[in-house]
C-alpha cells in the first residue's frame, strides 16, 4: 500500500521539488540532497501519508522547510549571487543562444532578488503553475497573502523587463 | 493572431487577475519564434518560465537508486510477511490432517474390535464332545507345566541356606 503510493503519488513529485529548491539554495547538489532528504522523510511518515489529501503540497512544503532550514544553517556556503542557470532554447544561432542566456540569466537575477515570499510564488505559480489555494497550502500562507505578494512579484518583474529593454535600445 | 486578446490577457496578467489557463496561452504565445514588436519587451519572461520548467534532476539515477536502496527493504519485509501467513495456513492445514486421520483411525480400529464378536461361532455342536476336548487340552497343558515344575522344586533348596541364617541372627540376639 505505502509503496504504490510513494511510486504513484510522491515519486513522480522530483522534478518539481528539485526545481523549488534549486531556487530556494541555488545549488544543485544541495537541491538534489534536499529532494532525496525529502523522500526519506516521508518514507518515514508513510504511515501518516492518508492524512495528507494532497501530498503533492505537503511533499512541497517539506521541500520548502528544509531548503529554508539549508539556507540559514551555517555550514550552508553558496552564495545566491553565483548561481548560474543554464537554460538552452532550442532553434537559435550560437550567437543567438548566448545572447539568450544572459536575457533568461537577467530575468533569474529579477527573481532572485524578490523578497523570499514573492520568489517562492514566482515559482510556485509562474513556473510550475499552482492554483492560488495549492501555494496557499504550499506556503502556509493565506489566499490573500499568496494574491498580493503574487501581484507585486510580478510588478517588479514588469518594471524591470520595461527598463532592460530601454537601456538595450 | 489576435492581439487585442493578447493585450488584454497580458493587462490581466500583470494585475494578477490570469487563470492558469490564461496564463498558458500567453506562455504560448510568447514561446513562438515571432513575437510582434510591440509584445518583445515580455517575451524573455515568459520564454524564461517555459524553459525553467525544463529543468530536471541532474542525476535522477543516483536518486532513484538510492530511493530503492530504502523503500527496498520493506518490499523484502513485504515477500516475508507472505512467507510467514503461508506457514500459518499450512500449520492449521496440517492440524486438520491430523485430526482428519486420527478419527478415521480411531473408527476403524473400533470396527476391528466388535467385528470378533459378530464372527465368533461355537466349533463344537455337541457339548459333550466340547467338553472333552476342553480336558484335554488343559490336561496337556498341565502335563507340560508339570514337568516345568520339577525344576522349579530343586529352586526351592536356595532358600534353606536363608533360615539357617534367620536363626543364627535370633541367637545373636
Amino acid at each position: 500500500m505505502f509503496l504504490e503510493d510513494f511510486k504513484n503519488r510522491v515519486l513522480p513529485t522530483k522534478n518539481k521539488l528539485y526545481r523549488f529548491a534549486f531556487r530556494i539554495v541555488g545549488d544543485t547538489d544541495e537541491a538534489e540532497d534536499i529532494v532525496q532528504e525529502v523522500f526519506l522523510k516521508i518514507w518515514n511518515k508513510r504511515n501518516e501519508m492518508h492524512l495528507y489529501r494532497n501530498m503533492e503540497a505537503w511533499c512541497m512544503r517539506l521541500t520548502k522547510n528544509l531548503s529554508l532550514d539549508k539556507v540559514k544553517s551555517k555550514s550552508f556556503k553558496t552564495s545566491r549571487d553565483k548561481q548560474e542557470v543554464d537554460l538552452p532554447v532550442n532553434g537559435y544561432s550560437p550567437y543567438q543562444q548566448t545572447e539568450w542566456n544572459d536575457v533568461l540569466q537577467n530575468i533569474n537575477d529579477f527573481i532572485n532578488e524578490l523578497p523570499e515570499k514573492q520568489n517562492h510564488i514566482i515559482q510556485l505559480r509562474d513556473v510550475e503553475g499552482y492554483s492560488y489555494q495549492e501555494i496557499a497550502d504550499i506556503l502556509e500562507v493565506d489566499l490573500n497573502q499568496v494574491k498580493v505578494n503574487l501581484f507585486r512579484a510580478r510588478k517588479t518583474i514588469k518594471d524591470k523587463l520595461q527598463k532592460t529593454e530601454s537601456y538595450g535600445l | 493572431m489576435d492581439f487585442k486578446r493578447i493585450r488584454y490577457l497580458l493587462e490581466k496578467y500583470w494585475e494578477g487577475e490570469t487563470t492558469l489557463l490564461e496564463e498558458k496561452e500567453l506562455k504560448e504565445f510568447f514561446n513562438r519564434k515571432y513575437v510582434p514588436d510591440e509584445f518583445r519587451e515580455y517575451q524573455s519572461y515568459f520564454v524564461y518560465l517555459d524553459q525553467s520548467i525544463k529543468i530536471t534532476l541532474k542525476d535522477e539515477p543516483k536518486l532513484d537508486y538510492n530511493i530503492e536502496e530504502v523503500t527496498g527493504i520493506s518490499k523484502k519485509l513485504k515477500v516475508y510477511r507472505k512467507k510467514q501467513s503461508i506457514q500459518n495456513y499450512m500449520k492449521v492445514a496440517a492440524t486438520f490432517l491430523i485430526l482428519l486421520v486420527a478419527t478415521v483411525i480411531y473408527q476403524t480400529e473400533i470396527k476391528v474390535e466388535k467385528q470378533p464378536e459378530i464372527v465368533r461361532v461355537d466349533t463344537y455342536e455337541d457339548p459333550e464332545v466340547a467338553l472333552e476336548e476342553a480336558k484335554k487340552a488343559l490336561l496337556l497343558v498341565s502335563a507340560q507345566l508339570n514337568s516345568g515344575s520339577k525344576y522349579v522344586v530343586e529352586i526351592s533348596h536356595l532358600s534353606s541356606a536363608n533360615k539357617y541364617f534367620k536363626n543364627t541372627k535370633k541367637k545373636e540376639e
